[in-house]
């Protein structure tokens, strides 16, 4: 009873918590909406330039580079042609595989896409033991071929599958 | 109780200092695993591939030029200041023009640097969409090659398997 009597000062300081809420929730709607629990990570694939004026010269011997300090590529012993159905939906129809030394042609078998994907991997890891140039590979494909089946094609040749290093892209036969 | 209905209102504040907690934790969290560098040059209609021989990026890269290629086989251009909406880029001939522009850009760049060897070491990066054609694509390439450039890269996403 005598406390009551004593004049108490009431000064009592909140913290307006409503307002950081609000904002904590928008910041949280914002978190939300922009997660991506399945995003894939980007990587890179590098790429070794098509070689110089080899799209004109109908032979090798007429191949010549426009700067005389430009370092020429070395030989690529290994060139990959994927075919595709021609006006269809650019789907694997052939796969061959061409050896600059000694000279030979290998067909692929396969009768479905992931077949000769398959077959064309376990055929370069046979091969490239024995080849001279064992980092460069060449893939020529057909015109509607498909980004994500050329990459399939990439894959099934370079440190996943064959262990060629890097990937050179020949023109398309139309162009 | 029938004292305090007469005297004062009955008072009911919710407390709201452990849902403020939650919520900064589950901001944190969002936060955290938030990851906008992959989709700094995303543009809406190219859709990466999965490779599995893709690599992980090299984040030091800086001096790059970016080239995304929808599955019309057109160049989409990244919204500018003063252009929110660039149109594709569709003509081969146009295309061309383009990435010979890009070339003078890069070298006037690489010479503002002090660079005087005339070459090109800007990192073409090409962000294709996994229906584009091969020709388009290699159409790219080549015109990337006859500008000058000497390193491109191809982008996908990464597949592990």
């Amino acid at each position: 009873m005598p406390r009551r009597r004593v004049p108490r000062l009431e000064s009592e300081v909140t913290l307006p918590i409503t307002p950081m809420l609000d904002m904590a929730f928008q910041l949280l709607a914002f978190f939300v909406f922009t997660f991506n629990p399945s995003a894939l990570e980007e990587g890179a694939i590098d790429l070794n330039l098509p070689a110089a004026g080899m799209e004109k010269a109908p032979t090798i011997e007429q191949v010549q580079s426009p700067d005389a300090d430009v370092e020429l590529p070395k030989d690529v012993d290994v060139t990959v042609r994927v075919r595709t159905q021609a006006g269809g939906r650019g789907e694997i129809t052939g796969i061959e595989v061409e050896y600059l030394r000694p000279a030979a042609k290998v067909v692929i078998e396969g009768n479905d896409e992931d077949e000769f994907i398959k077959n064309l991997r376990n055929h370069l890891t046979e091969k490239h033991a024995s080849l001279v140039n064992k980092d460069d590979i060449k893939i020529e494909a057909a015109a509607n071929l498909k980004n994500g089946r050329l990459l399939k094609v990439v894959d099934a040749c370079t440190l996943k599958g064959a262990g060629f290093k890097k990937v050179s892209f020949a023109p398309p036969p139309s162009l | 109780m029938g004292r305090r209905l007469t005297s004062e209102p009955l008072k009911a504040d919710p407390n709201l200092t452990p849902l403020l907690d939650v919520v900064l934790q589950l901001v944190m969290f969002f936060m955290i695993s938030v990851n906008f560098v992959a989709q700094q040059f995303n543009v809406q209609d190219v859709k990466l591939p999965k490779a599995q021989s893709a690599r992980p990026l090299d984040p030091a890269e800086t001096d790059i030029l970016i080239l995304n290629i929808n599955s019309k086989g057109e160049i989409v251009q990244l919204p500018k200041a003063g252009d929110p909406n660039p149109e594709p880029i569709s003509e081969p001939a146009d295309i061309r023009y383009f990435i010979n522009e890009q070339a003078k850009h890069f070298r006037a760049l690489a010479a503002e640097r002090g660079d005087r060897s005339g070459k090109l070491t800007t990192l073409v990066i090409i962000r294709a969409s996994e229906n584009t054609e091969y020709q388009a694509i290699y159409q790219v390439l080549r015109y990337c090659k006859d500008a000058g450039f000497t390193r491109l890269q191809l982008r996908a996403f990464i597949e592990n398997r």
